[in-house]
């Protein structure tokens, strides 16, 4: 199923650009495994990037002494971490290089809710894998600064605006966003992504728990 | 397909890529340093390129960014891997023949007339967001354009763009 809910064009952007900060750029890593469509785009915008420097006019001062042709060294890739564990194989490989463990494993977070910790952060705020099981409710919330949900499996259900997420759609809210909340509809559990750079703020006290809980 | 000279491409593009890392707030010993990094990455790799500019830009931007992002921001930017079980869509190898040169070359061609037709403010709202890396609400800010116009622009901009260059492909 190809994913329907986007980044945000800035967040495109900025990973185009390179302006990105690391959260955004697993996020959209991650989101574009899933996206042909927004593949194409940052393409297109590495392209564009491309004219913009052919563009540049050379500024004054001394020119850049040519150095002797050097040989031409085959130059290795960087190997790329990847985790081959049953796990890891359903979870997309911009996210291996940040596993604690080589083979990840679910751990309880709270009821309901397990994760696999994971090596990024986000300011203070750690940002987590997490598996919610089916039917959970996450309560009525407000966010307080940038929020990032990549489904990964299963499918989440925004309660307010009735957004149906699938695996590779991204729920971007930042504060601008309005009040909502999301219920996990699919039959087996849902694995979602889960960065925030800001604090969230509850409505009910079930909410408050979680965030307690969680430490989101 | 000929392979350019080491002079060749630096010529071309050492002074563009310095002026990349000036424009990036780099100092002048600095940039000079890391442009000459990037121009040996970029002859390291230049078996991959087109000779003909155009194709190469779009692989000399690349590497010149993912540097500032490595060496001057010290941060990472992962990359999606067409060889993830967890991909969707096409896997298109990346691995270049003398046919997706001429794909790529064609491709910056239009792209420049593209860019070229579109309005001076489009132009200015792609270079800031794309090549400057500000965000919208930063360039709404610093040009005093309210911000659903520079979202307007951006958009209409792309679509232009995405346009003139899926054509006959």
């Amino acid at each position: 199923m190809t994913p329907t809910h986007h980044p945000y064009p800035d967040d495109l952007a900025a990973y185009a650009s390179g302006a990105a900060p690391e959260w955004m750029s697993v996020v959209v890593a991650c989101h574009m495994t899933y996206c042909k469509e927004c593949r194409d785009e940052v393409a297109l915008l590495d392209e564009l990037g491309g004219v913009f420097l052919d563009s540049l006019a050379a500024p004054g001062g001394a020119p850049l002494v040519t150095p002797k042709e050097p040989p031409r060294t085959e130059q290795a890739r960087e190997p790329r971490i990847v985790s081959d564990s049953p796990l890891a194989r359903g979870l997309p490989r911009p996210l291996h290089p940040y596993f604690k463990e080589l083979s990840p494993t679910w751990r309880f977070l709270a009821p309901g809710l397990k994760h696999i910790p994971i090596s990024l952060t986000v300011g203070e705020i750690p940002a987590r894998l997490i598996q919610f099981k089916p039917g959970l409710v996450i309560p009525d919330h407000r966010h307080l600064g940038n929020e990032a949900v990549l489904v990964l499996d299963g499918i989440l259900e925004d309660t307010v605006t009735k957004e149906v997420f699938h695996t590779g759609d991204l729920s971007r809210r930042d504060e601008e966003s309005a009040r909502h909340g999301n219920v996990v509809t699919s039959a087996d559990p849902c694995v979602c992504l889960v960065v925030t750079d800001g604090p969230i703020d509850p409505a009910t006290m079930w909410g408050r728990l979680l965030k307690a809980l969680t430490g989101l | 397909m000929k392979r350019p000279s080491f002079e060749t491409i630096f010529a071309e593009y050492a002074p563009r890529v310095r002026a990349y890392f000036l424009r990036h707030g780099l100092n002048r010993s600095l940039a000079d340093e890391v442009a000459q990094e990037v121009m040996i990455s970029v002859w390291n790799n230049s078996d991959r390129f087109d000779p003909e500019k155009g194709a190469m830009s779009t692989w000399v931007f690349a590497i010149a960014r993912n540097r500032l992002i490595d060496s001057v921001r010290r941060t990472r930017r992962p990359e999606p891997d067409p060889d993830d079980p967890c991909w969707i869509g096409d896997r298109q190898s990346q691995e270049p023949t003398p046919e997706r040169a001429t794909v790529e070359l064609s491709r910056a061609r239009k792209l420049r007339t593209a860019l070229e037709r579109l309005p001076l403010e489009q132009r200015k709202v792609l270079e800031a967001l794309y090549f400057d890396g500000q965000s919208m609400s930063e360039l709404a800010e610093s040009s005093g354009t309210p911000l659903g116009t520079v979202k307007t622009r951006a958009r209409l901009a792309l679509k232009a763009l995405r346009n003139h260059v899926g054509e006959s492909e």
